[in-house]
């Protein structure tokens, strides 16, 4: 028995790395440490799938050889999801889309990708999850629900958490949470907003405008009563060091980027009153590192087109839902995700219209319809590679076992090996007539 | 074996300035003459050394938030993939490829990426990797570092010099980097330390004591550069009269001042912001352990980023811009700020003054090195006009013409009447930096010199001959050619050899597991994940 | 065969926790199925429904319909709260409005009981 510690669960964007594991044989018998989510996907088996060409198991070169074939053919093919993946398959995607003058997106830009285009218009203030732990005594969740999608967010981080200035933990800390359902993160705090469906915006303007000394005329504003606006934006102010961490409530309900520009802003305003922060919580664990690594390589975060041979950036026009309900690309590549059961239906089902491509450890809802399924090593079980954490502190993954399947980055690679042959032999083809 | 035959050789190290030789490259190195080398014939061309930037931002977390905040700047300049080289964007803050191959067309071959906070180093190497051709490497904000001002107020010294030592081989760090040291810590509560002896609350240090500390550290680990320092009070009117005082602190021991002309103001005719170049120039001219770079403004777009976060709070009030702060856990913080500096503003044309002033009045080139702060003044890529500026009186004149009037009325810069020789262009862009980064196989063209060579064609507009160069060499490839990139090679990273010390992490681990959030075992960066990279000695540790 | 009442309500899609161990465990995994075919409703729109733990109800919007069992949550009255997942999906808007995001919250509905 192999015993493991400070092992990264690269599940969510909290990125726990103090995971213990148990290892007999080639297989994870015991994780420690973990949530529920952290062991089941520790736990769950490797190397169940085989490759599929149309449903039927074949060979892993003749997938490969077939994934290369739909590619190469495709006049305008789509490269998606890449949020489970490590930052070495999002380069080598980039790679291949390059070399395919296809569109790039990743899973962004149906979470955070609202959340980033606000950061492009006011910018943002913002810290590590361990400045939270440290220093923070007043924690703002909008639109987020640590306790259920995050599970240790509170303990490790955010609420519990004990540092540098929080030896009393949860004693020091005031708690507000904004969301229209009273989850189960709202049962913990301090300050509960509850928002009218869609009146987020509402809500944070009317923040801000009591903040810049305005009068506030009416009585509520997105439901929510002037007196707790006026008491919330008190707390806040009365913060010595303050961080407000939002998601899904502000990034897909009406307004979207437009909400989360309104929440950057009231941070904004907020630091000239004393120090605080703002951290998107980011869900799949290294969706941040699909941003980073696209910046990097493209200067653009998601929703990207190479068909110009040079990357432009269109959210809304290279975005995933965008491209596929308009029917605009013919071939897809699927990587770490799972678009059939997270996207709008309509976008789904496009893809079992088109020639599609799935890499991905399990076998997915998107797999079922897939012209082509490639299993891969599980990043951070059986593959190593770097994630990034919600707030940009890059980890690194091991490989704690081994899988008979290559890694999604080799996978890649290779198909984009295959992609430049087949180019380089049309080429050829066509000098010889 | 390759032969560049026939060119004017610029080596100033080892004393050429112009004439006409043969190199000899084997095996990625300059060798002596031997036969049958192809020939690569570079009569009526200059050769030099590769350039070496002293003093740039390039990768990592502050700058890929720079990339992202300015998708309208990219869309000016796209950069197609060819045959050999990858696509990207270019301009104010390139995507990688893009920065390896303009470094390279500039006959570039080493670049130092100046500030990485140790949590993301990683992050800042998986970058560095992705940039093609050149050498890099890497310096370790300290600063405001929690450890950092804790060892120095309890008087630890020996304790603070491990620790300097166990961040710079966590991090895969070349060297130690200080920024507004103190400002960080009053930061965490929005204040800044003001002046040398403000004190770092919560600590009871001061900046002085911070600095005095660190170029301490910094001697007895031996490190190949100095202490690299970005001064307190920096953009500020007074900031010349801090610089001034910083210099004098270092009482003889070597120090790094970086992108001085952002430091280099005070009242001057009556004006309260103006250059105060001339005094420190006077200073590091009667001051052989001070080095420094420039920092030079170059008119148009930037993005100024820089771990001095309080300087960026105040510039995004001053414009209401778009502003990017960001607090690292127990170690630093930093701003971003995009910009546009304006010659017909008063105080942009004082900015561009002052770094003239300064490169036409510090005497000796050894002590200093052409940079613009990339991407703060401006963009790495307006090298070659700043070495314009530099050579060409005339031109420098007519550019004078054209910026602020009452911030020309208010300088020296039409009496200075210096132009820089093409000897002095290769040591302030070459060989100069590569001796105070202490890279003894870098910036000239000595037996057993790295092979990292530019070969460019005179031309009396000399923006345009160092814009690209005809030929450059790096590791004795030809990765450039007529301004082309043959070749996308790997380029190196350079660290700091310095030796693991058990005690240290004994220390820290407790503190450690109690403040950070993550566990120290992930902390460090893995050597192996970034080969090939090149370990650079250092000297014992100086005894007392 | 009479399937009333019907009301009118606003739909928010979101994680749950056994939702995330149904993506760890598998999409085909009992866990996964069983909750992403699940709805909540206030204590009240079930009163005004008639319906217990475990009925079936019809909700539909302008993207699609769908079937799922109710279960009772902690919400306003007029909102209803589906967990992530393919039977989500065909309710949620696939219009982005130029943003590339979708509108997966704040979805008007209608939920109406069927018979059992």
């Amino acid at each position: 028995m192999r015993r493991l510690e400070n092992i990264v669960c690269s599940f969510c964007g909290s990125l726990c790395d103090d995971i213990v594991l148990e290892i007999e044989g080639n297989t994870i018998s015991k994780v420690r440490g973990g949530c529920a989510i952290s062991r089941s996907k520790f736990l769950s088996p490797i190397d169940n799938e085989v490759p599929l060409v149309d449903g039927k198991e074949v060979d892993f070169s003749e997938a490969l050889d077939a994934a290369v074939e739909i590619l190469a053919k495709a006049r305008h093919p789509l490269i998606y999801g890449l949020s489970s993946a490590g930052s070495e398959a999002q380069a080598a995607a980039v790679k291949l889309g390059e070399t395919l003058g296809a569109s790039i997106d990743s899973t962004s830009s149906v979470c955070h990708g609202p959340g980033t285009v606000a950061k492009q218009l006011v910018g943002l203030s913002t810290c590590t999850l361990g400045e939270v732990k440290n220093r923070a005594d007043v924690v703002v969740f909008w639109g987020c629900n640590p306790v259920e999608a995050h599970p240790r967010h509170f303990s490790r981080y955010s609420v519990q958490a004990k540092g540098l200035n929080t030896e009393g933990g949860r004693r020091d800390r005031r708690i507000i949470v904004a969301d229209v359902r009273r989850t189960a993160t709202a049962k913990a705090a301090d300050i509960f907003l509850q928002v009218e469906p869609n009146g987020d915006f509402q809500v944070l303007t009317a923040l801000r405008a009591v903040l810049s000394g305005n009068e506030l005329r009416g009585d509520t504003f997105g439901g929510i009563s002037r007196d707790e606006i006026l008491n919330t934006s008190s707390v806040l102010q009365d913060a010595e060091y303050g961080v407000f961490f939002f998601g899904m409530g502000l990034t897909m309900t009406r307004g979207t980027h437009y909400n989360v520009q309104q929440a950057l802003s009231l941070v904004h305003d907020l630091n000239e009153k004393t120090a605080f922060t703002v951290i998107p919580m980011r869900g799949h664990g290294n969706v941040a590192g699909a941003e980073t690594v696209l910046t990097w390589q493209t200067g653009y975060p998601f929703g990207i087109n190479f068909s110009r041979g040079y990357p432009r950036y269109g959210p809304g026009e290279f975005t995933v839902t965008d491209l596929l309900c308009r029917e605009e690309v013919d071939a897809a590549l699927v990587v770490a995700s799972d678009p059939a059961a997270t996207l709008p239906a309509r976008a789904g089902e496009y893809l079992g219209k088109i020639p599609t491509i799935v890499i991905d450890p399990n076998y997915s809802a998107t797999a079922k319809f897939a012209r082509v399924f490639l299993p891969s090593a599980p990043i951070g079980v059986a593959a190593s590679g770097t994630a990034y954490r919600m707030d940009q502190v890059p980890l690194p993954l091991k490989k704690v076992i081994d899988s008979k399947y290559p890694t999604d980055c080799d996978i890649l690679l290779a198909i984009d090996k295959g992609v430049v042959e087949c180019f380089a032999y049309k080429v050829a083809l066509s000098m010889t007539h | 074996m390759l032969c560049i035959q026939g060119g004017s050789i610029y080596d100033p190290l080892n004393g050429k300035a112009g004439e006409v030789g043969d190199i000899y490259v084997s095996d990625g190195k300059i060798v002596p003459s031997s036969s049958g080398a192809r020939v690569i014939d570079a009569k009526g061309l200059i050769v030099m050394p590769g350039g070496v930037d002293i003093h740039s931002h390039i990768a990592g977390p502050k700058v890929n938030v720079g990339r992202v905040l300015c998708p309208e700047d990219h869309r000016t300049d796209p950069v197609p993939r060819t045959a050999t080289t990858r696509s990207g964007v270019g301009h104010v803050v390139p995507s990688t490829f893009i920065t390896g191959h303009r470094y390279a067309r500039m006959g570039y071959t080493y670049v130092t990426e100046a500030a990485a906070p140790p949590l993301e180093a990683r992050h800042v190497h998986e970058e560095l990797a992705d940039i093609p051709i050149v050498d890099k490497g890497m310096l370790v904000l300290m600063g405001s570092n929690h450890f950092v001002l804790s060892l120095i107020r309890d008087g630890e010294f020996e304790r603070l010099r491990d620790y300097v030592a166990f961040l710079i081989r966590a991090s895969g760090g070349y060297g130690i980097k200080a920024v507004n040291p103190g400002g960080g810590a009053n930061w965490r509560k929005r204040g800044n330390v003001n002046s040398l002896d403000d004190e770092a609350v919560g600590y009871g240090v001061t900046p002085r004591e911070i600095i005095d500390a660190l170029i301490d550290v910094n001697e007895a680990l031996g490190l190949p550069h100095p202490l690299h320092l970005h001064c307190n009070n920096l953009g500020q009117p007074t900031s010349g009269e801090t610089t001034l005082e910083t210099m004098a602190l270092a009482e003889g021991r070597r120090l790094h001042i970086t992108h001085m002309q952002f430091g280099a103001y005070g009242p001057k005719k009556g004006r309260p912001f103006a250059s105060s170049a001339r005094k420190l120039a006077e200073y590091v001219n009667a001051n052989p352990n001070i080095t420094m770079d420039v920092g030079q403004v170059v008119f148009g777009p930037a993005v100024t980023m820089t771990a001095d976060a309080p300087l960026q709070h105040s510039l995004h009030r001053l414009t209401k811009e778009r502003w990017v702060s960001k607090e690292v856990e127990m170690e630093t913080q930093s701003g971003i700020v995009p910009l546009n500096y304006r010659k017909r503003t008063y105080a942009g044309a004082i900015q561009w003054i002052a770094g003239l002033e300064l490169f036409l009045t510090v005497e000796n080139p050894w002590q200093i090195s052409l940079t613009t702060d990339h991407p703060n003044g401006g963009p790495f890529t307006s090298y070659p006009w700043v070495i314009k500026l530099l050579m060409d009186r005339d031109y420098r004149e007519e550019t004078a013409q054209t910026v602020s009037k009452r911030a020309l009325g208010s300088s020296e810069l039409p009496e200075l009447t210096r132009e820089y020789t093409l000897e002095e262009i290769a040591i302030i862009t070459r060989a100069g930096p590569a001796k105070t980064l202490g890279l003894a196989n870098k910036g000239h063209l000595g037996i057993g010199a790295d092979a990292d060579i530019a070969v460019y064609r005179p031309n009396s507009d000399y923006e345009a001959m160092f814009r690209e160069a005809v030929y450059v060499l790096k590791g004795g490839e030809v990765v450039v050619r007529e301004g082309e990139i043959l070749s996308e090679t790997v380029g190196k990273t350079y660290v700091a050899d310095l030796e693991e010390d058990e005690d240290i992490i004994e220390w820290l681990k407790p503190k450690f597991s109690q403040f950070y959030s993550i566990a120290l075992e992930n902390y460090p960066v893995a050597r192996d994940k970034f080969m090939p990279c090149e370990v650079v000695p250092c000297p014992p540790y100086i005894s007392d | 065969m009479a399937f009333i009442p019907e009301i009118h309500a606003i739909l928010i899609t979101g994680r749950t926790l056994r939702q995330g161990v149904g993506v760890a465990d598998g999409k085909d995994s009992d866990v996964y199925k069983k909750e992403t075919s699940l709805v909540e409703l206030s204590s009240s729109t079930m009163e005004m429904l008639g319906l217990k733990h475990g009925d079936s109800v019809e909700i539909s919007t302008d993207f699609g319909v769908g079937r799922f069992l109710c279960r009772k949550g902690d919400l306003p009255e007029g909102i209803i709260f589906i967990p992530y997942g393919p039977p989500a999906n065909r309710l949620t808007r696939d219009a982005t409005e130029g943003s590339g995001m979708p509108g997966f919250k704040g979805i008007p509905c209608k939920v109406r009981r069927r018979k059992t």
